[in-house]
Parts: C-alpha cells; sequence; structure tokens
C-alpha cells in the first residue's frame, strides 16, 4: 500500500492544501500532524487486520446455519480493531466522542480501508453512512435511541432501498407502512440486495427502509423514510422487530459483505420510525447520495491502484523475453517491454487521476458545509452536483480496466485464483452497478446537473478548469497540455450547447440518447484536468532540490499527465463528433433486428 | 509509581532507505516508533492504567516529535524531549538519560531491547550502568507486587525466570505485550500533552564520542527461487524450509 501511501500525501498536503483547513473554526484543534497520526492507525490497522483476510473471506462466503449468518473470525476481529480506534466516528463532533476531521481526511483514511478489504469494510462504512442519514434528518429522540450506538459501531446500519422490482426505478418500491396511534408504523414487504442486512457482528442492526405510507402518492412523490432496526427497545430490553432473513446472495465479487433478500413484517409485527416528514424519503436520500457515491468511487480507485501495485511489482520481478536476440544473455523484466509499460501506464493513470478527483471532490463536500464565505459553500454545492456522476461513473468503469490491465499483465497467472488480481477485479465489478449504475449516472448528469440552475454547475467547473489551464500556462514542461485541455474543453462546451439545443428544439430522447458518451466526454475532460492540477504541481516540486525518490515520483506524474494527454485526451474529440451529430443509431434500433 | 519509557524513533520496517554523501538519508522516508519501544510504552500503561505518572523521554531531533505525540497518543501522561540531531554514542546517551532519571526519580525505566535502525542493544545496560541500578532484559513477561519485580528474560534456546526489587532498567521483547494503537480521540488528546523541550547544553554534554564516517545500505539481492508447486504438501514443506533455514524469519 505504499503507492496509496505517497499518493495521499500528494493530493492531500500537496494538491489540495488540506492543512489550510485549519483556518475553520471547526478544525482549528487539527494540523498535519493529527492528520498523519489518524492516517497511521488507518494503515496499521488495514494492513495488518483488514488485508490479511481479504483472500479467506472470499473463499469462505457467508452462509446460514440454525438460522444464523456465519462469517470468518476475522471479519469481527478486523472490525473490533477499527471500531475501538474509533473510526466509526472520524468525522463526527468531539462531543460525540468524534475527532471531528475533516472529510478529505476522514475519506482518506476510509480508502485505506477500501484497498486492503472492500467487504469487510462495507460493514462500518454503510453504517457510517446510514449515521449520517440520521444525523442530518432524524429527530433528537431518535438521534439518543441509534446514533450514539452507530457512532461508537455496536449497532451497525443498512440502506434498504432497492426490490426485487424496483432497482433502478425506486418509484417502483411496494414496501408499505401503516401508521399506529402510538405514532409509530407497521412496516411489510420485501427489499433485496441489502449489504449488511444480516450478520451477528453488531449488537443491533438499523435499517433505513423506503417505504410507501398507506395512501401516499403514487411514484416517488409517496416514498417516505423509516428507522426499521431487527431488535426493537420494549421495556428496557431489545426485542425482535419481525424482520427476517429470506435468503443470501451468492456474488461474483464483494463476497465477504452478507448480500440479502429481507421480510419486513411477516408476522404483522414489524415496527418503523418515520424520519423527517412523510413522503420526503427520496430527498432524504438523495441529499446523502453525493457522499455515498463518491464512497463508492473511490471504492473502484483504491481497486484500480491495488492491481497496479501488484500487477507493477509483479512487471519488476517477472522475466521474459530479451532485450536483444542473443539467447545467452539472461531474460529481462517484463517492466522494460513498452506495451508492459503501456499498461501501467494506464492504470496508474486511471487510479491516480481518480483518486485526486475523489478526494477533490470531497474538498466540495468539506466547503459546501464548513467554507466561512456563503458564495463559496453554494458553489461548491452546485460544482459537486456536477462532478458527483464522474466520480461515481467514471471511476467505477475506468477502475475496472485498470484492472484488466493487471491480469493481462500477470498473463496466465492473473487468470488464475492464486494471484489475487483476479479477485480485485471481480470485487470491483460491482462499482458500476450499486449506488446507481453507470446508464443511470450518464442520465443524471446530462439530464439534470447539466440542465439544472440554467447551466450553473457547467460554468463554474469551466472557471475551475480555465484557472488551472492559465497557471499551466506558466510552467514550460506543461504549457502543451494547458494548451491542448483548453481546446478539449472548448470542444466539450460546445457539443453541451448543441445538445441543449436539440433538446429544446427535438426533445428529451435524442438529446439523452447518447448520455453514456457524454459521460465519458466530460469524465475524459476532468480527468485530465485532474491530471494537470497535479503536474502544476509536480513541475514546481522538481525546480526544488530533491531526492532521487522524490524526483522519480513527481517526474512520473508529469510523464503519466503526457501519457494521459496523447493516448487519452483525444479520444474527446471522437466521442464529441458522435454526440454533436445529435446520432440516433442506438435509439432507433429495434427489438426485433437483434 | 512512576514509570519512564524512552522511546525513538526510527524508519518504518516497509521504508526504502537511502544513502548519500555516505550518510543514511531520511528524507521521504516514512518514520515511526520503534516497536520494541512500544512494548515498553504498552506495558507502562498496563501498569499505571490511567497513564497517570507516565513519562515519555526521547533523545533525538525534531523529526522525533511525531514519534512522542505516538506514545503520547496511547495514553503516557507527557514527555521530555532531548532536541538532537547529532550522532550520539550510547554512552553518552544513556548518561544524559540518567541525569532525567534522576531529576524525574522513576520507579522504573523501560527501554526497548533492540533498536531496529542500528540493532544496537547497548542503551539499557548502559543507561542501568550509568544508574548503578539493577536491569532484566529481553522481558516477555513482567509481574509487579509493591516494589518486587517478577519477570521472564529470554535466553537462546528457553527462559530465565528472575525477580528483583524496584528500581529498575527493563528492556523489552517481542511478546511482552500486544501494543494498543492510539485511538483517535487520544490523539487529539495528545496534541495538548506537555512535551518539555531541552538541549544537550541543558545537561552539560556537547556531542558523542564517537564520529558516524560512513554508513551504507546493504545491498539484498532477491533470490528468484521457484517451488514446484505439483505437490502442495511438499512444497508447503520446502517453503516452510526456506523461510526458517535460509530467510531465518520463522
Ligand atoms: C452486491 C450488491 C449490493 C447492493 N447493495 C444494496 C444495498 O445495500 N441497498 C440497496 O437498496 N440496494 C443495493 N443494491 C442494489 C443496487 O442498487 C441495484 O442493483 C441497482 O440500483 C440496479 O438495479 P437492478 O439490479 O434492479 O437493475 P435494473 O434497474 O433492472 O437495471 C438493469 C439494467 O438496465 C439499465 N436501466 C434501468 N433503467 C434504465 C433507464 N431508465 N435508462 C437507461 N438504462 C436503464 C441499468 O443501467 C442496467 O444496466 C446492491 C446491488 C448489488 C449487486
Amino acid at each position: 500500500m505504499s503507492t496509496l501511501r505517497r499518493n495521499l500525501r500528494f493530493v492531500l498536503y500537496e494538491l489540495l492544501e488540506v492543512t489550510t483547513l485549519s483556518a475553520r473554526e471547526r478544525f482549528v484543534d487539527h494540523s498535519r500532524q493529527t492528520f498523519d497520526a489518524a492516517l497511521d492507525v488507518a494503515f496499521e490497522i488495514a494492513e495488518k487486520f483488514f488485508a490479511t483476510h481479504n483472500r479467506k473471506a472470499d473463499i469462505f462466503e457467508p452462509h446460514v446455519e440454525n438460522g444464523k449468518v456465519v462469517l470468518i473470525d476475522e471479519v469481527s476481529i478486523a472490525l473490533e480493531k477499527f471500531r475501538d480506534a474509533g473510526f466509526f466516528a472520524a468525522h463526527s463532533d468531539f462531543e460525540n466522542g468524534g475527532m471531528q476531521l475533516p472529510n478529505m481526511i476522514a475519506l482518506a483514511c476510509q480508502s485505506v480501508f477500501l484497498m486492503a478489504n472492500p467487504a469487510t469494510a462495507a460493514y462500518p462504512f454503510l453504517t457510517i453512512a446510514a449515521g449520517n442519514l440520521l444525523s442530518s434528518f432524524g429527530s433528537e429522540a431518535q438521534k439518543e435511541e441509534f446514533l450514539g450506538q452507530m457512532l461508537k459501531g455496536k449497532w451497525f446500519g443498512t440502506m434498504a432501498l432497492s426490490e426485487p422490482q424496483a432497482g433502478s426505478s425506486l418509484a417502483d418500491i411496494l414496501t408499505r407502512a401503516e401508521p399506529q396511534s402510538d405514532g409509530s408504523y407497521r412496516i411489510v414487504g420485501s427489499k433485496m440486495w441489502i449489504s449488511a442486512g444480516e450478520h451477528e457482528l453488531s449488537e443491533n442492526i438499523v435499517h433505513f427502509v423506503l417505504a410507501r405510507v398507506i395512501g401516499a402518492p403514487a411514484g416517488i412523490k409517496g416514498i417516505s423514510l423509516f428507522i426499521v432496526p431487527r431488535y426493537r427497545s420494549q421495556n428496557g430490553k431489545l426485542e425482535n422487530n419481525d424482520v427476517h432473513l429470506a435468503g443470501l446472495l451468492h456474488k461474483m465479487g464483494y463476497r465477504g459483505t452478507t448480500s440479502t433478500v429481507l421480510n419486513f413484517g411477516e408476522r404483522g409485527d414489524c415496527h418503523g420510525f418515520l424520519v423527517g416528514v412523510a413522503n420526503q424519503g427520496l430527498t432524504y436520500m438523495f441529499q446523502m447520495m453525493n457522499e455515498a457515491r463518491i464512497g463508492v468511487g473511490m471504492g473502484a480507485v483504491m481497486l484500480a491502484l491495488a492491481g497496479y501495485e501488484y500487477s507493477l511489482e509483479y512487471a519488476r520481478t517477472r522475466l521474459q523475453g530479451r532485450d536483444h536476440k542473443d539467447p545467452l544473455e539472461p531474460q529481462t523484466a517484463i517492466i522494460n517491454h513498452a506495451d508492459v509499460r503501456r499498461m501501467l501506464l494506464e492504470q496508474k493513470a486511471i487510479a491516480e487521476g481518480g483518486l485526486a478527483l475523489g478526494l477533490y471532490a470531497s474538498s466540495l463536500v468539506e466547503d459546501e458545509k464548513t467554507h466561512p464565505i456563503d458564495t463559496n459553500r453554494k458553489e461548491a454545492a452546485l460544482l459537486l452536483e456536477l462532478l458527483t456522476p464522474i466520480v461515481k461513473a467514471w471511476s467505477s468503469q475506468y477502475g475496472l480496466k485498470a484492472n484488466e490491465n493487471a491480469i493481462q499483465i500477470l498473463g496466465g497467472y492473473g487468470y488464475t485464483r492464486e494471484y489475487p488480481v483476479e479477485q480485485i477485479y471481480r470485487d470491483n465489478r460491482l462499482n458500476p452497478i450499486h449506488e446507481g449504475t453507470t446508464g443511470i449516472q450518464g442520465l443524471d448528469l446530462l439530464g439534470r446537473k447539466i440542465v439544472q440552475f440554467e447551466g450553473a454547475s457547467l460554468n463554474l467547473l469551466t472557471r475551475e478548469m480555465k484557472f488551472t489551464i492559465d497557471a499551466a500556462r506558466l510552467e514550460t514542461d506543461i504549457k502543451d497540455d494547458a494548451e491542448q485541455l483548453e481546446n478539449t474543453l472548448n470542444q466539450a462546451l460546445q457539443t453541451t450547447e448543441k445538445l441543449l439545443q436539440a433538446r429544446s428544439e427535438l426533445g428529451t430522447k435524442i438529446f439523452l440518447a447518447n448520455s453514456n458518451t457524454y459521460l465519458e466526454m466530460l469524465g475524459h475532460t476532468v480527468i485530465a484536468w485532474m491530471w494537470l492540477k497535479q503536474a502544476i504541481v509536480a513541475a514546481r516540486a522538481l525546480s526544488r532540490e530533491l531526492s532521487e525518490d522524490e524526483t522519480a515520483f513527481y517526474q512520473g506524474k508529469i510523464h503519466t499527465c503526457q501519457f494521459f494527454y496523447r493516448f487519452e485526451l483525444p479520444k474527446v474529440a471522437v466521442w464529441s463528433k458522435l454526440l454533436i451529430s445529435l446520432d440516433t443509431t442506438v435509439l432507433e434500433m429495434q427489438s426485433e433486428w437483434f | 509509581m512512576k514509570i519512564l519509557c524512552l522511546i525513538r524513533q526510527v524508519p518504518d520496517a516497509e521504508a526504502r532507505v537511502k544513502a548519500k554523501n555516505g550518510l543514511v538519508d531520511l528524507e521521504g522516508a516514512t518514520l515511526a516508533l520503534d516497536g520494541m519501544d512500544e512494548y515498553g510504552v504498552e506495558q507502562a500503561l498496563r501498569i499505571n492504567t490511567d497513564g497517570a505518572n507516565t513519562v515519555a523521554v526521547a533523545l533525538g531531533g525534531a523529526r522525533f516529535e511525531d514519534a512522542i505525540r505516538r506514545a503520547l497518543a496511547m495514553g503516557l501522561e507527557r514527555a521530555i524531549h532531548v532536541e538532537s540531531s547529532e550522532h550520539l554514542d550510547v554512552v553518552t546517551q544513556a548518561k544524559i538519560l540518567a541525569k532525567i532519571v534522576q531529576e524525574e526519580q522513576p520507579d522504573l525505566v523501560f527501554c526497548g531491547g533492540q533498536h531496529a535502525d542500528s540493532d544496537s542493544q547497548a542503551l539499557g545496560a548502559a543507561l542501568a550502568e550509568a544508574l548503578n541500578w539493577n536491569q532484566i532484559t529481553w522481558t516477555t513477561a513482567l509481574e509487579i507486587e509493591n516494589s518486587s519485580v517478577k519477570a521472564t528474560h529470554d535466553v537462546d534456546d528457553g527462559k530465565e525466570q528472575l525477580e528483583l526489587e524496584l528500581p529498575l532498567v527493563i528492556t523489552t521483547q517481542q511478546g511482552l505485550n500486544e501494543p494498543r494503537y492510539p485511538t483517535l480521540p487520544n490523539i487529539m488528546k495528545a496534541k495538548k500533552k506537555e512535551i518539555r523541550k531541552a538541549s544537550l547544553a541543558d545537561y552539560g554534554v556537547a556531542g558523542g564520542k564517537v564520529r558516524v564516517v560512513k554508513q551504507e545500505i546493504q545491498d539484498k539481492q532477491r533470490l528468484n527461487k521457484l517451488i514446484d508447486g505439483k505437490d502442495p504438501t511438499a512444497a508447503a514443506e520446502e517453503l516452510i524450509k526456506l523461510l526458517h533455514v535460509e530467510a531465518k524469519v520463522i
């Protein structure tokens, strides 16, 4: 995990200058020393207790014995260490026993666990996300009963949205909530895919369930959010709350996380507690979605980095072929073959570009909450809205591409289960699916984020990118890249204009027909921006006296930027051309013609 | 009981260290509290569970402060940092540390059994000598009742049980305990704990007696040994043999 360590230092301190946050009242007690100390503990626990059972948890999947879910012991030992160190409350206020870490550092710590063992990390991260939901929208009494236990890591949480017939289209959920005279609700329905929905790792499980109050309007306007605990308190004791495990799902990857089908209210005795007001459930969920989606994007990036680290080490030690034709000459390490370097560069460009973007997005989450200036808070929120689908979808799609390269570098060995890269790929395959598929992210980006507030988000992105372009023009080594990014940005903006025109003249169907291509186009442009930002920092660093290792690190940054600009960025022109032509090939294809 | 824990900062076991101009260059290397010292910190916190009367003592450059904060975040009460980036031989270090011990009057001093960077095992012994105290080295188990101490001391192929009276210098060995991790709230608390800064001059020392002329990093070649895996049992046995006999890691 040494690549992650060095890159976190680079992105957090050099690129995003996270220590400047200590000027904000919330973070006055913080400094680089406290951030580093938290990251150190994350690395130690992740390396010693999470990474060490990543493979074993994949082989020995969760299963049910005598009605209880059984996991390998290492999972609960790792989570105990995570809990004892206080990571459940890392971001939370000092008064709640938290460390009040800025979002960027909390996310960086989470990333360390995601790289070591994403399946075990899912249990606490779902709990943290559910806790954030409660802390934003729950009543004081609900926080008192549930949040404290979740921040201590004694009770875990889940997000129970999906149902067998309602995945992407949450408007179609059927789970019902019947109001009771005591203010609670009785919940009846089935939820599918619920991660961490059942286990014995915590004393209780707090499900955050989307359901319809009886008589609520159809569609998304009639969905409410409920707290539904596995055990509810009754007369000072925890009683069974009529939540049943209908079955475990057997997945391609992420096997250590239980994926459950849950039945609520089989006996008519499942108590649910309304969060906020009725019919606002999806609005609440979506407010938390930005952070959850950034988390998924970062998860994908971490697995891209894991594959990169492993295949890099492998390429340096695997001997195959010769530099010259002389058969008596010893074989050379495969890293010396140009095509292997290409595959390593592609992984590096994706993983480190994605890491910079994920943490940048998390700096916007922070600014939205704690920036002292009102305009900056609003601008951060707008920019974050636009970047979230890119963080989520670009990172998960290209993260997999990175993993394919890792497998390819290992050749036949990569295809076997003796080496970790196949598991990394299988685990990563989830990321383009959950928290909204790539298709849904494309629609969200073009259909909502570009259009809303009269294009204010895209204007902000343009402004920010131009700042970077102007700064890069001053650095001799990268001024051509600055030029190229400016041209690409202009191309992307013209494309957007053309599409918006088509929207008003030809309707949304044509406008959105190629939204996935639009996501690729803007995604690549944004990642190119992240690379230019990194290259500026690197170019400036190289003007100082540096050790050999440090020189190599920064040169690697500038060279990878160059790789992305020569091999990847030109694709934007192809995508742009297709989008501007308002191509309808996909739209016009008929079901019968397949 | 008052306890002093001697601590040092060393390159992390995974860190790639390089030599530059004939001296080890730590720029960019990940540094950590010496694992052997961590056993001492942990043991002190097991004796004084609330951390009261436990003091970290460090003798080294400004960068040592991270290791000191780590020991404080684990739970020690306060620290004394004699700041000097000079290379000091162990005997000179022991002289300075003995003066601190005389100032602080502890009952017990913990010292790492071996330095992770230089491999030296002499500091505990040199300090005990400078203080004219008894010492227990390579300690793997410890029980203290009033002022009497029962300890297990590792020897090559076995162990010895010792009983001694306080005050003592005790050097640690792997197996003594499993050190705790600092908790996130304790990292914040550690920030507010006292680190008293001192200089060599405060202890009447101008410098060490030994001058380092040159340092080199050992160049270890990979063996690239491949074990035939057709018979898994034989392969596992072969691997264990290699790790035990050649690599000497198990
Ligand atoms: C391992 C795992 C863990 C999960 N964890 C949870 C969890 O903890 N909680 C939870 O609530 N859910 C969870 N999910 C559910 C997940 O969010 C859904 O699987 C996802 O939203 C997709 O829904 P679906 O599977 O029903 O696919 P569908 O919605 O049926 O989609 C199938 C395909 O059709 C496409 N599609 C659908 N609608 C459109 C459209 N309007 N336009 C264009 N294309 C469209 C999709 O992009 C996709 O390619 C999990 C899923 C998995 C696999």
